[in-house]
């Protein structure tokens, strides 16, 4: 499965300085993003779409992954039964999660048996544009898509407010300090330790993280 | 196999009987229970009388190679609902009593002289002692003493001390595979009823004996693989529950709206990533603890986990989603370690944890403790195990609680609480809340295979009754799956994989040598539903009691804003059939 940012998004952040930060980590490492990446990251991409056509029209999902393997989809917290109809906009929230259990699980699943059981949070589907525009959505990946998709998207880049970010790395300052290996930000090679100290000021910032 | 008969009010002390099935031949779990109860027990007698009784009922392929075979059944006329009552668990107790060559033990009567005994089973006999050394002991304490005083190879089945002061809340403790008393029948407090039967444990012992020998053993072993091929084939019985524990559901349910925050005042909770199955099973690795493990031998889902703390020392079992939800969420907490050890208390005293935590919300709600206090409801719990004033209220539940404080938003349902969904955003469970025999439960419309069952026949699921059929349906489907003493578990697969709901029927086949088919299944599903129905029905139960609380109807559910909107005249059509 590929995966290819279109646009870094900076114009549309109105903080004055977002800043890129990419950082080198051992594998064991990435678990520490779970919260951040259930909590939810921004991802800029062309909206207007439908969830298909975004997801693996401009992010390299696969069409059998996405029917198969995400068998739970919320768009703005309405639950999703049809991924062509299904419509992304600016500033809408999409969490990914595979096939859960329970009555519950069964229910909210994609177009399944139980629907009627939860038809008043049924996605009622949008129209999608014919000019697709440049916007952000809010990404939550749970359980399995948290496990599978969650490192890609780390590597490719993810917009994060930059205090939960920075909780994140202290919550672990000891483990980031022994498995972190290159410290880049806004271009500059750091040592961990100075990374960890200096001031981020507020906003939100673009980062990367890969795995060695 | 044979029922084991313990009259605890007999002249002169308990009186054992070992009979014959008789009516009862070939019934296992919740089709066993609810029998005996439906026809044994005056609907009309108080809970915790002598006319009341306790039925401890194994599967009917416990005991044997079957994988997930291991559930057992509780059935009572219950304390906290006024009807009948069937409460199940894992644990070793199901496998080791089918061993044992029991269908089911049923405790009757009540002791006249108020001592507290112990039961010991074994394949010599039944032996009975009254010990007054083992009261008011937690389930942990207990145990031990067990342990030293039988041995290591025990199966446990008792009460803490919530169940001798028998609190409407109490819960009966099984014993895991590593002789824990994490396992509970929690719901509708069966562990009463057992305290009102001066029962504190019943220890069995299966040393010297193996495993119930199937009519065709070679079919059996064949069925199993395929069994146990599906379930390991199936995403979310092969991948997510082993992974995540049964605690997965957090994230989605917060997701839906539907998780039930601050005692039912908002369907989202802004702490659930700290609570969640990805962030449990993430701190139970990094500790040392297991987040992948079974609740008692022959499971291969291996949903449950071990809880350890911050020095990787045991703390309690994996506390599951609907704990985490009780304990957390519901009450605003957001730290898993207060909540494990919430679970901890819980299986010390006996308590459920579904109606603790639902109570403390009521409480919280109530003024008794701030929303989001940790430490302050740890307190409330041990209110409920010292049993003091306070705690003998709150020990009896949320419907009792509300009513002392002088609450509304109490979330009950035939006096038992609502579990981890609200129903005002999935409407369809909160018709199976509204109607099940069993007061407020998600596990009675838990089997969602209904349309590999094929109950009910073919249902559209665009129309407004679909979710009155599929209600009716699931609560059909699970009355069977509960009466073969399967885990409920199984039926993600079975929805998805004919082939694996197949293999069930030929594992129940190849071990009684019978001919059976989806449909004789269904057909028991129906009549246990009846039996149950009819028990309440005596017990003075009519449609009124088929309704949620009057302000699931008036109050919005944050963030999607709805209300419950299934009329009373739909929801009286659940058991037209």
């Amino acid at each position: 499965m590929a995966y290819s940012d279109k646009s870094d998004g900076r114009a549309l952040f109105k903080d004055s300085s977002p800043r890129h930060i990419s950082l080198t980590v051992n594998t064991g490492l990435i678990p520490a993003f779970s919260r951040l990446l259930q909590n939810g990251f921004w991802i800029v991409g062309n909206v207007g779409c439908s969830v298909k056509a975004f997801l693996c029209g401009q992010f390299g999902l696969s069409p059998e992954y996405l029917e198969k393997r995400i068998q739970t989809i919320f768009l703005n917290g309405d639950v999703v039964d049809n991924v062509e109809k299904a419509t992304v906009e600016d500033g809408t929230t999409l969490s990914l999660s595979a096939a859960m259990p329970g009555l519950a699980g069964a229910v909210l699943r994609k177009g399944g048996y139980y629907a009627a059981m939860r038809d008043q949070i049924s996605c009622k589907g949008g129209t999608t544009s014919a000019s697709m525009q440049s916007g952000k959505v809010l990404v939550k990946l749970f359980n399995m898509p948290l496990q599978e998709l969650g490192p890609i998207f780390l590597e490719h880049g993810i917009w994060v407010e930059s205090a939960k970010f920075k909780d994140i790395l202290k919550a672990r300052a000891d483990d980031f300090q022994k498995g972190c290996g290159e410290v880049l930000a806004d271009g500059r090679q750091l040592e961990f330790k100075q990374f960890l100290e200096m001031d981020w000021g507020g906003g939100d910032i673009f980062l990367q993280v890969k795995t060695i | 196999m044979s029922i084991l008969r313990i009259d605890m009010g007999a002249s002169g002390g308990p009186k054992v009987s070992v009979v014959p099935s008789g009516d009862y031949a070939g019934l296992g779990g919740r089709a066993l229970t609810s029998s005996v109860i439906s026809k044994e027990v005056p609907p009309l007698c108080h809970p915790l009388s002598e006319d009341n009784k306790l039925v401890i009922a194994p599967g009917l392929l416990s005991g044997t190679a079957a994988a997930q075979s291991g559930r057992i059944s509780v059935g009572c006329k219950s304390p906290l609902t006024g009807g009948i009552k069937e409460s199940n668990s894992g644990g070793q107790a199901s496998q080791v009593l089918a061993r044992l060559g029991y269908e089911a033990i049923i405790l009757e009567g009540k002791p006249k002289e108020g001592n507290l005994y112990k039961i010991f089973i074994n394949k010599d006999g039944v032996k009975i002692t009254p010990d007054s050394s083992l009261c008011m002991l937690g389930n942990y304490d207990l145990v031990e003493k067990m342990k030293k005083e039988y041995g290591d190879k025990i199966a446990c089945i008792s009460i803490g001390p919530a169940g001798e002061m028998k609190m409407s809340a109490a819960s009966v403790a099984f014993t895991d595979m590593e002789q824990r008393p994490t396992r509970h029948a929690g719901r509708g407090g069966p562990g009463a009823v057992m305290g009102s039967k001066g029962v504190k444990v019943i220890v069995l012992d299966d040393t010297g004996l193996s495993n119930r020998v199937a009519k065709d053993p070679e079919k059996l072993k064949t069925a199993n693989k395929a069994f146990v091929d599906g379930l390991r084939k199936h995403p979310v019985t092969g991948e997510g529950l082993p992974a995540f524990g049964t605690n997965i559901l957090a994230n989605v349910i917060n997701e839906a709206g539907a998780y039930p925050t601050h005692n039912f005042q908002w369907g989202r909770f802004i702490g659930t990533s700290k609570i969640s199955g990805e962030t449990q099973a993430e701190t139970e690795k990094a500790r040392g603890g297991i987040p992948t493990h079974g609740c008692h031998r022959g499971c291969v889902i291996q949903c449950s986990g071990v809880y350890t703390d911050k020095d990787g020392h045991y703390l309690t079992k994996q506390p599951e989603y609907e704990t985490v939800w009780a304990h957390g969420a519901n009450c605003g907490i957001d730290d898993l370690d207060a909540i494990a050890n919430l679970d901890r208390l819980d299986d010390d005293f006996g308590i459920d944890t579904i109606e603790m935590g639902a109570t403390i919300g009521v409480a919280m709600e109530a003024g008794l403790a701030k929303f989001g206090d940790a430490e302050a409801a740890i307190r409330l719990v041990k209110e409920v195990g010292k049993g003091t004033d306070l705690g003998r209220i709150l020990g009896n539940g949320a419907a009792v609680t509300g009513k002392v404080f002088g609450i509304e938003r109490v979330p009950v349902v035939k006096g038992q609480a609502m579990p981890a969904y609200d129903p005002r955003a999935i409407q369809g469970i909160g018709v199976t809340y509204a109607t099940s025999t069993m007061g407020a439960d998600h596990t009675a419309g838990y089997a969602v295979a209904t349309n590999i069952l094929k109950v009910g026949g073919y249902v559209d699921p665009l129309k407004p009754e679909g979710q009155i059929d599929l209600s009716r349906n699931l609560q059909i489907a699970t009355a069977a799956i509960d009466s073969t003493g399967m885990c409920l578990f199984i039926a993600f697969a079975v929805l998805d994989q004919p082939d694996t709901f197949q293999a069930l029927i030929d594992l129940l086949n190849a071990f009684y040598g019978l001919s059976l088919t989806a449909d004789d299944v269904v057909a028991l599903g129906k009549k246990v539903l009846k039996m149950e129905r009819d028990f309440n029905a005596r017990a003075g139960f009519t449609a009124k009691h088929d309704r949620l609380p009057e302000y699931f109807k008036k109050e919005p559910l944050p963030p999607h804003n709805v209300t419950f909107q299934v009329t009373d005249e739909d929801l009286d059509r659940v058991y037209n059939w």
